[in-house]
């Protein structure tokens, strides 16, 4: 009778690897609902003929109230520079010209690869809906594929598709389409760190599949490394996900 | 820690280059668990424990020719003027952030106006402290402009626009989803309580509206009160905006005088193009028929020039008067920065846009061309 339990495990347990998981499922492995999320991003963008920049960001997630704000910490030239969201609104403060810029989650951050709308909490649940599923081998990872199409309008991806790992439900790989199919971007993520009980990246690559240029006859595409450093889960003032507190950074 | 994670980056970015994404899932690192260790550190832009210094000096010539009032098509030489100005001004600024807590800045100019041979007597822009109050409160105390109000272009909401030029104690700190910011001003006069200033504001997210409601007293002057709610429609900013004067001496509510504003703004592409509009209607003058509007366009480079152009023009309906702006502004010369300028007016002579265009720019119709020189310094070595 001991041994039934992992019998039954061996038997079951193929099967429970390949259940398709759900999108809620996904989004709750990344999501920090009861604590907030802190972390350092450095951005390294690679354009083919302009050579590498790099950005070094402070991120501050309170996922529970769908707020985040990103300070940049390098270059010196954007020092200070702020990104602030509450919600659906989304504010870039330049403290140079002392001024905010409404921004969109569709815009380009920094001018890189990512969009800002990759560093809020991961809404798929509510943004998509899963038109089919399949399984895929990814490298050394057993995957479950799901084609997404955008329930809403104001999704900055109206088609992705997603490579999900078995057992873990962590997206490995991402591809973003327009409407028209075209790809536009593809994401890779091989590895996590786990804060508390849910995950980040490590880092991940982002490659620009409209941006690149032709190198010896070749196109070569832009492509951006974020790689996510210091990440704590411990409390922040609620002064910092306000206007005031980007006012202060100079 | 950060270096190890920028090189760690760079080669990561260089080392995919050769490769198709999807190879890095062939031999990943494993996922692991978040080493402990600093946290992110935000002092370096919070603070500084050098103090810093800058100062700068302008030296501004302007010549100009235009008409002084509107110039009759028959008659052109009636009214033309034309001139020359200049000035030379100086401004020193001091900032200290010894730690994320606290803040001190100030600034200092002189100038020797047009006309004059001597430095006018130094005088005070800006002078306070902000204070962070155990991570709860943010204080500003001291001589400090301050921003209300959603519009920019008539500049006719701003509750607490006086406080520039006064000694204000400010106040901030968020309630749940909504921040308030509460104002104490004091003006240069003030000698007894009554004379204090009073304002407040809250500011919130409703849906996908940015609401803030604003309001100022003192015992001397009519309260006000102003509302206005922002949102953002097709990557426009687009508000609309209603200020209320309790103006009625024994009964405040017997004299209710209403302001109300709406307006875009919108900033794309690049070089940076950003356009504004703005609709005015003013009730206490003139009734419902006092409407005026304003539309602002510049660009923040034309490509391949350097030059910055901007336009405006504002439309008072009540008068039929109204007042274009062009300009071209550009950095030819290390230190040298040119201005060339265009206002324009029409209307009667006593109508409101010609006034204020006359008012402004000594012409009511001009061409005007303004040369400075300047040079500053930035240290924070001393």
């Amino acid at each position: 009778m001991k041994r039934l339990p992992s019998t039954l495990a061996l038997v079951f347990l193929p099967i429970l690897a390949f259940t398709e998981p759900t999108l809620a499922q996904i989004d709750a492995q990344v999501s920090f609902l009861d604590s907030d999320f802190s972390a350092e991003y450095t951005i390294v963008k690679d354009s083919p003929g302009e050579g590498q920049s790099v950005t070094v960001a402070a991120m501050f997630r309170r996922d529970k109230d769908n707020r985040y704000l990103i300070l940049i910490l390098q270059p010196d030239a954007d020092k200070g520079k702020g990104y602030l969201k509450v919600d659906n609104s989304l504010w870039l403060w330049d403290p140079v010209a002392r001024r905010y810029t409404v921004t969109s989650a569709r815009d380009r951050f920094q001018n890189s690869s990512a969009r800002n709308s990759d560093f809020t909490r991961s809404s798929m649940a509510t943004d998509y809906r899963i038109t089919s599923t399949s399984q895929v081998k990814l490298g050394k990872f057993e995957t479950t594929v799901l084609e997404l199409e955008a329930t809403l309008d104001t999704v900055v991806f109206p088609l992705r598709k997603i490579w999900v790992s078995a057992g873990d439900n962590l997206v490995r790989k991402m591809e973003d389409y327009s409407l028209s199919k075209q790809l536009l971007r593809t994401t890779a993520i091989p590895s996590y760190q786990k804060v508390g009980q849910r995950w980040v990246p490590v880092s991940m690559l982002i490659v620009d599949e409209l941006r690149g240029k032709n190198v010896n006859g070749q196109l070569v595409k832009e492509k951006t490394q974020v790689t996510i450093s210091k990440p704590s889960l411990g409390k922040q003032p609620d002064l910092l996900f306000t206007q005031a507190y980007l006012e202060k950074a100079r | 820690m950060r270096i190890a994670a920028l090189m760690c980056a760079l080669v990561l970015a260089t080392a995919v280059h050769a490769q198709e994404s999807d190879t890095l899932f062939d031999n990943p690192a494993a996922d692991s668990v978040a080493p402990e260790g600093p946290k992110v550190d935000l002092s370096p832009i919070l603070a500084n424990p050098k103090p810093a210094l800058s100062g700068s000096i302008t030296m501004s010539g302007v010549g100009y020719a235009g008409w002084s009032q509107t110039p009759n098509p028959a008659d052109l030489a009636s009214n033309f003027d034309k001139g020359f100005g200049y000035d030379l001004s100086s401004s020193l600024s001091f900032d200290y952030k010894p730690d994320p807590t606290f803040h001190w800045s100030a600034s200092f100019s002189t100038a020797i106006p047009a006309g004059n041979v001597t430095w006018s007597t130094p005088s005070i822009g800006s002078m306070y402290l902000d204070y962070t109050l155990a991570d709860r409160v943010f204080i500003t105390l001291g001589k400090f402009g301050m921003s209300w109000g959603a519009g920019r272009l008539f500049g006719v909401n701003d509750l607490v626009a006086s406080a520039a030029d006064d000694l204000s104690i400010k106040a901030f700190t968020p309630l749940g989803p909504l921040g308030f910011t509460g104002v104490m001003i004091l003006p240069p006069v003030a000698t007894t309580l009554a004379q204090l200033q009073w304002a407040a504001q809250t500011e919130g997210n409703l849906g996908p509206f940015t609401a803030n409601l604003a309001g100022w007293y003192a015992a001397s002057a009519a309260p006000k009160f102003d509302l206005w709610a922002k949102t953002v429609l097709w990557g426009a900013d687009v508000f609309a905006e209603s200020k209320v004067t309790l103006a009625g001496s024994v009964n405040p509510l017997s004299n209710v005088q209403v302001q109300a504003l709406a307006g875009v703004y919108w900033e794309g592409f690049e070089p940076k193009l950003r356009v504004q509009g703005e609709w005015l209607i003013d009730s206490p003058a003139l009734g419902w028929s006092d409407q005026s509007v304003a539309l602002a366009a510049s660009w923040s480079n034309i490509p391949g020039t350097g030059i910055k152009p901007s336009a405006r023009v504002t439309h008072s309906f009540a008068d039929s008067s109204g007042q274009l702006i062009l300009g071209l502004e550009a950095d030819p010369f290390l230190h040298i920065h040119v201005t060339l300028g265009m206002p324009v007016s029409w209307g009667t002579a006593n109508s409101r846009w010609v006034k204020s265009t006359i008012a402004t720019y000594h012409e009511a119709w001009a061409l005007a061309l303004k040369i400075d020189l300047s040079g500053g310094f930035s240290s924070d070595a001393f």
